[in-house]
This record gives C-alpha cells, sequence and structure tokens, in this order.
C-alpha cells in the first residue's frame, strides 16, 4: 500500500481523478474517441428523434381522432418526417453541443464535444456542426482513418470528440467564457 | 636579713610546647624564640655555676643582675637580623615540611567550608563559568555521553505532555482535503459506492462504453496497421471535465 507522503510525492496532489468514474476508464479521459463509440452515440440520438418523431405523428392521429372522428386523414408523407426529424435532430444537437457539449447519446457512450482549444463550443459552431452532420452523416467515417479520430465535421470547423465519463452536471450555458 | 627568710629563685630551661606558629613567618619567629630561650638557658646554666661555687649569697647577687646583663644583651642584639644572617632557613624549612602532613594539618586546622564560602561570596561564579567555560563543548559531550531518547522515554510522561498540546494548529497545518483523497483512492471507495448504489443500468453503461472504447482501440491498431504510419495521436487540448471538475 502506498503510503501518504508517497502518494503525494508521486503526484497525488495535483488534480485528483473524478472517482465517479471506473478506473479501467481513468486513463483514457481527454483522448480523442473513437469512430465505433461516436458511430453509437450518432445512432442512439437518431433513434431518439426518429422515436420523438414517431411519437409525434401517433399524437397527431390520436388527436385527430378523439377530435374530428370519421374525417379521413392524409397521413404525412415519409419525406416530410425525414424533413422534419432532420431540422429536430439539427437543432437538438445545436443544443446539446453548444451547452453540455454532449448529447443523450454522447452521454450514454461517454463522448463531449469541445472546440480546440479543449473547451464548449460557440453557438454557430454548434448550430453548422450539427447542420454538418445532419446533411452528411458519412463525415464521421474519416474518423476510422484519420491518425487523430477527426472526421470530416471536425477537421472542417476544428472540433474535437473526447472521452469523458463524467457525471457532473454540465456547465451554466456560457459561463466558461465569462473568465 | 635572715638566711632563712630569703628565697632562692632557680631558671629551669625546658622546650617551648607553644602550638607551633602557622605559616613561614611564624615558623621564623618560633626559631627566634627557640634562639633567644637558649641564650637565656645558657645564662642561667652559667648563673647556676656560679651559684653552686659561690654559694647562695652569690645566688641572690646573680639573680639579680643576670636578668638586668641579659635583657640589656638581647634589647642591643638585632636577633632578627641574626637568624636571618646565620640560620640556613630553607633548610630548616624544607625538612619541617618533610616531616609534617601539610594537608592533614590544614584538614585539621583549617575551616574550609567559612574560606569557600567567603570565597563564593566575594565572586560571580555564574560570570565565572560563562566568560572561562566553553558551555556548548560541555553540553555536547554530556549529550554524547547519555542516550536522550531511552531518558526521555523513562522520565518523562509523554501522554501527560501530549496532552497539554493545542492540537488545531497542528490541525490547520494539515492537508486535510489531500489526506481524504488519499484514504479514498487507497481504498478505493468511489468503486465501493458504485457497487453499492450504482445498480444495473450504472453498470449496463459502463459495460457499453468501455467495450465500445476497445473497438475504437481496435479498429484503429487494425486501420493502423493497414496504412504506413506508426499509430495515432489522440491526446486533445484542455482537460475533460472529469479531470478539472468541470469550472476552470
Amino acid at each position: 500500500m502506498t503510503t501518504f507522503s508517497e502518494w503525494r510525492r508521486g503526484g497525488g496532489e495535483h488534480a485528483a481523478p473524478d472517482y465517479a468514474v471506473p478506473e479501467d476508464a481513468r486513463e483514457f479521459q481527454g483522448e480523442r474517441a473513437g469512430f465505433a463509440t461516436r458511430f453509437l452515440a450518432s445512432v442512439i440520438d437518431v433513434a431518439l428523434v426518429a422515436l420523438l418523431m414517431m411519437g409525434i405523428w401517433l399524437g397527431i392521429e390520436i388527436l385527430q381522432l378523439i377530435f374530428t372522428p370519421g374525417v379521413e386523414v392524409d397521413p404525412p408523407r415519409a419525406a416530410t418526417l425525414v424533413l422534419w426529424g432532420y431540422l429536430f435532430t439539427t437543432l437538438y444537437w445545436t443544443v446539446a453541443w453548444a451547452t453540455s457539449g454532449r448529447s443523450l447519446g454522447a452521454w450514454t457512450m461517454g463522448v463531449r464535444v469541445v472546440n480546440r482549444k479543449g473547451e464548449r463550443v460557440h453557438w454557430p459552431i454548434a448550430l453548422a456542426r450539427a447542420a454538418f452532420s445532419v446533411g452528411f452523416p458519412i463525415g464521421l467515417a474519416w474518423a476510422i482513418v484519420s491518425r487523430r479520430n477527426r472526421s470530416v465535421q471536425d477537421v472542417v470547423l476544428r472540433t474535437i470528440v473526447i472521452y469523458d465519463w463524467s457525471l457532473r452536471a454540465p456547465l451554466v450555458i456560457g459561463s466558461r467564457h465569462q473568465k | 636579713m635572715d638566711r632563712d627568710e630569703r628565697s632562692e629563685v632557680i631558671l629551669v630551661v625546658r622546650p617551648v610546647e607553644a602550638d607551633p606558629p602557622e605559616g613561614i613567618l611564624g615558623f621564623i619567629a618560633s626559631v627566634g624564640a627557640t634562639v633567644g630561650s637558649a641564650m637565656e638557658s645558657a645564662a642561667a646554666t652559667a648563673m647556676d655555676a656560679v651559684a653552686t661555687v659561690a654559694g647562695p649569697p652569690t645566688s641572690a647577687v646573680l639573680d639579680r643582675v643576670v636578668p638586668g646583663v641579659t635583657d640589656a644583651v638581647v634589647e642591643r642584639i638585632d636577633i632578627t637580623g641574626l637568624v636571618l644572617g646565620r640560620v640556613d632557613l630553607q633548610a630548616i624549612v624544607m625538612q619541617t615540611l618533610d616531616r609534617i602532613d601539610l594537608t592533614q594539618l590544614v584538614l585539621d586546622r583549617v575551616d574550609l567550608r567559612r574560606i569557600v564560602e567567603a570565597a563564593l561570596d566575594s565572586i560571580d561564579v555564574t560570570e565565572i563559568v560563562l566568560q572561562r567555560v566553553d558551555l556548548v563543548a560541555v553540553v555536547d559531550a554530556v549529550l554524547d555521553q547519555m542516550n536522550l531518547t531511552e531518558l526521555v522515554e523513562q522520565r518523562v510522561d509523554i501522554d501527560a505532555l501530549v496532552a497539554t498540546v493545542d492540537l488545531e494548529p497542528v490541525i490547520d497545518r494539515l492537508p486535510i482535503v489531500e489526506i481524504a483523497e488519499y484514504v479514498i483512492e487507497q481504498t478505493d471507495l468511489p468503486a465501493i459506492i458504485r457497487q453499492s448504489t450504482g445498480g444495473i443500468a450504472a453498470d449496463a453503461i459502463d459495460t457499453v462504453r468501455l467495450r465500445s472504447y476497445a473497438t475504437d482501440v481496435a479498429t484503429a491498431r487494425i486501420i493502423d496497421r493497414l496504412l504506413p504510419r506508426r499509430g495515432r495521436k489522440l491526446d486533445a487540448p484542455g482537460d475533460p471535465e472529469s479531470l478539472t471538475g468541470g469550472e476552470s
């Protein structure tokens, strides 16, 4: 067992790791996240949005059945739903990345989006990245070959996705820039 | 004058038995006295002889004459000078010193306590010690000879001593937070808490995250092997919030 003085000499006085993170995972916290994790995070987000859109569609159907029974309803076209899905995903990711840096999918997979200084991304960048990701999802595949695990979006907008399993509450919006 | 009424004076010479005077001067005086008494005794002997030959009347005359003559002679002689000039005082002193145990004499006759007390009264011992004694060397030598730790262990009630210590300033100096962090780290308290409260969901999420990380690493390794390069550079600027507490 390490004595207290040994522990202290060994750098124990530096920022202590987040003990909420399992010991196995502490080592790679802050590193650039790989393709598989980011892909899964995106899949979770897209699945959530898809579920939400279906819920909205079902809701509309049910409301119409309740309030105007017998009336034939034109089901919304798939293209419309996808378009709304795109818009919603863009909005959702913009807010998620500009505030906490992580969407629900990203939180589940333990990753976070930061800018090239390691700080929270600004709103315009978050919006651009969200739109870019929604419009060109295949761009993520570049992370497979990129030496720095960068997607096309990361290369263009100079953003970084890091492993961050922290359970801490996300920062208040913009507080990082009030220094 | 009737013959029966006359008294006869007989001088008897005998050694002086007075206490020997102290010191060399006293000794010299005693020598002088001895010489004087010897002369007196010689005169008395002569007078005795005259009295024996001439009979009692002559003796009575001598009784009157001799003391006066002797006094006159003694008054006219510088006995001290005579002794100093004629006597080997050094030899006498040396012989006397050889014969007597001066130390014992002093011990017997001198009130040493009074002398020492008087000496101590007249001098400032502290001042002299401070000026003349190398106290550091003395203390060093003493400390070298004794096992201070053992002495303290035997003689000092350490518990009682510690009981008087004001601990709060000591605690103020302790890095309590660091100690707490150390304990948390060494006991892996978070793991215990996770095990007791985290439940299945947290476990599942951790497992999924770890699996996907392993997949990332494996994928990267395969790709890196296919491409002509050495590994990936995955360090990112800044610190993740897990390391900074999310407030810096």
